[in-house]
């Protein structure tokens, strides 16, 4: 990476991933726009066919790594090692095949986000240039400091990801919810418990038009810790909060859903310092 | 005078032997063996015979239908999640909205009406019939061998029933958490089988459709199977992902027909 330099334009490659739910990625585009005007934000297609069809990425070695990084257990965070054929099959289908939601298979999140790195051409590995990937992935990873394994919501670094399945999965639901669940022991039930807590927490759910609204905070979260080193904010209003159950996301994101007064001035003390791009045909 | 026409006891025993063997040997060769006659398998077998493919079926119980007979925990309605009310709909199945994208049928309406539907499109079951091994020719899966259920209860030392082999193009492992043919993979070292994960039904079900399909060449995986094969998470008494899996099956089975015509 080149080091960072004053007055430089601030390059963010946004991946969308529409298999959970309607996203509406130019209006997150947008939102990043006028929290930092120094960002040219350009929108791509899913993460992984853009590699194979812009970067020309082998899909059957994408597949390969793809279903070594598959958990075997997620409690453990144990990931497949050696995968079967069916396994390098499906994960090929899943980079041409819309259809399929993904759902049901877990992937280890610092395997994936290394294989998504390894794809990233080296004109583009560039400090001025971020890449922030949505994908429909549940990313799960194992913090040694906590002895557990966590799904997650994002996961910081470059490429940065954010899951959309973890913005479901992941964020917990009220601990009243969870102590009804041990009276259920059929997972249909459970299944329709949960569903019923979700809908009356007002928890974020597949396909969820709110969607884009909470993606515009985590994307924030990933420019911010790019820029900064700091994503997160410890003021629960803020955008940059780092929610750890659902009614947490809902306040920062959607009731809130602004920056706090010290990031809103963070993100103008950084348009200081860079320069704006002017839309074509414009003097700068 | 007699209700019912005359037959002799011989004519009986004849027309039952008759009847089999002639179904038997035709279909010594099929298109198509499936392992395993409950939802996925009976599902798959029957799309693949309404599209004219030869279906040989063998159940190892005396009863076709599997789990899907009974709900869960001796309750006998089954649950089904959107979408897979369709299916119902396709084969005249009642069924009750129970909440929004929950679905519930009686277990025996939906069984029969599967295993009717299966047997209209002309497939042909053997039941009573264990999978024994799988005919291997060139590292391709050509067949099955079998025995009757019945052979394996008995002691080795008062009987040695020798098995016979079926030959097919292709085999679908329908036989739920057994996984008998994968199973018989593993054990000669050909691929090594996950076991089944942690139960949870919101993420299993859309994870075993879209993981049925060839785990072995000549060989497709099915239902519950496919949960045993790539331990995806398991699932509870919901029958939703067993049809789309069975469905999903049979295009994978015809798509692999396809192929192999296209080489001869």
């Amino acid at each position: 990476m080149t080091p960072p330099s004053a007055a430089t334009v601030h390059r963010i490659a946004l991946y969308n991933d529409q298999r959970l739910g309607p996203i509406r990625i130019e209006e997150v585009a947008d939102y990043v726009r006028e929290v930092f005007p120094f960002a040219v934000v350009e929108n791509r297609d899913e993460f992984l066919s853009h590699a194979v069809n812009a970067w020309g990425a082998d899909p059957r070695w994408i597949a390969h790594c793809l279903a070594s990084s598959r958990l075997l257990d997620p409690m453990s965070c144990k990931t497949v090692d050696d995968p079967l054929p069916g396994e390098v099959r499906y994960e090929e289908r899943t980079i041409f095949d819309r259809s399929m939601t993904l759902l049901g298979v877990a992937y280890e999140g610092y395997s994936f986000q290394e294989i998504l790195r390894s794809l990233i051409p080296r004109e583009e590995r560039r400090y001025t240039m971020q890449h922030i990937v949505l994908t429909s992935r549940l990313l799960v990873t194992r913090e040694p400091e906590e002895g557990r394994a966590h799904a997650r919501t994002i996961i910081l670094g470059d490429p940065a990801l954010i899951s959309i399945a973890g913005i479901v999965e992941a964020p917990a639901l009220e601990p009243r919810t969870y102590l009804k669940l041990q009276f259920f022991r059929r997972p249909d039930l459970q299944s329709l418990l949960l569903e019923s807590e979700r809908r009356r927490l007002g928890a974020i759910r597949y396909g969820d038009e709110r969607l884009t609204e909470v993606l515009k905070g985590y994307v924030l979260q990933a420019v911010f810790y790019h820029l900064t080193g700091e994503p997160f904010c410890s003021d629960r209003l803020c955008r940059l909060y780092n929610a750890h159950t659902q009614e947490e996301l809902i306040l920062a994101q959607l009731a809130s859903g602004k920056l706090c007064k010290r990031h809103e001035e963070a993100s103008r003390r950084l348009a200081l310092t860079r320069t704006t791009p002017q839309p074509p045909g414009k003097p700068s | 005078m007699s209700l019912f026409s005359k037959v002799g006891e011989s004519e009986i025993t004849r027309a039952i032997a008759t009847t089999f063997l002639e179904m038997f040997g035709e279909y010594s060769r099929s298109d198509v063996i499936v392992v395993g006659a409950g939802p996925a398998g009976l599902m798959a077998s029957r799309e693949l015979a309404r599209r004219g493919v030869k279906v040989l079926v063998i159940e190892q119980n005396n009863y076709l239908g599997g789990g899907f007979w009974i709900g869960g925990y001796l309750m006998n309605p089954v649950t089904f999640r959107a979408p897979a009310q369709k299916v119902l709909d396709e084969l005249g199945v009642p069924y009750e909205k129970f909440v929004e994208g929950l679905y519930v049928a009686h277990g025996p309406h939906a069984c029969s009406k599967l295993i009717a539907a299966a047997c209209d499109a002309g497939v042909r079951f053997l039941n009573l019939t264990k999978l024994d091994d799988l005919v291997i020719r060139e590292g391709v899966v050509r067949g099955v061998v079998v025995n009757w259920t019945p052979v394996e209860g008995l002691p080795r030392q008062i009987t040695c029933v020798d098995p016979i082999a079926l030959e097919s193009k292709l085999v679908i492992d329908a036989s739920g958490h057994d996984a008998a043919a994968v199973k018989r993979l593993e054990a000669r070292g050909l691929l090594k089988t996950r076991g089944m994960g942690a139960m949870w039904v919101e993420r299993s079900e859309d994870a075993v459709v879209e993981h049925t399909g060839v785990v072995f060449p000549g060989l497709i995986v099915a239902g519950m199977a496919v949960v045993e094969t790539y331990g995806l998470p398991r699932m509870g008494p919901t029958f939703g992902a067993m049809l789309l899996s069975g469905k999903r099956a049979a295009e994978v089975a015809l798509e692999e027909l396809e192929k192999l015509e296209a080489v001869t």
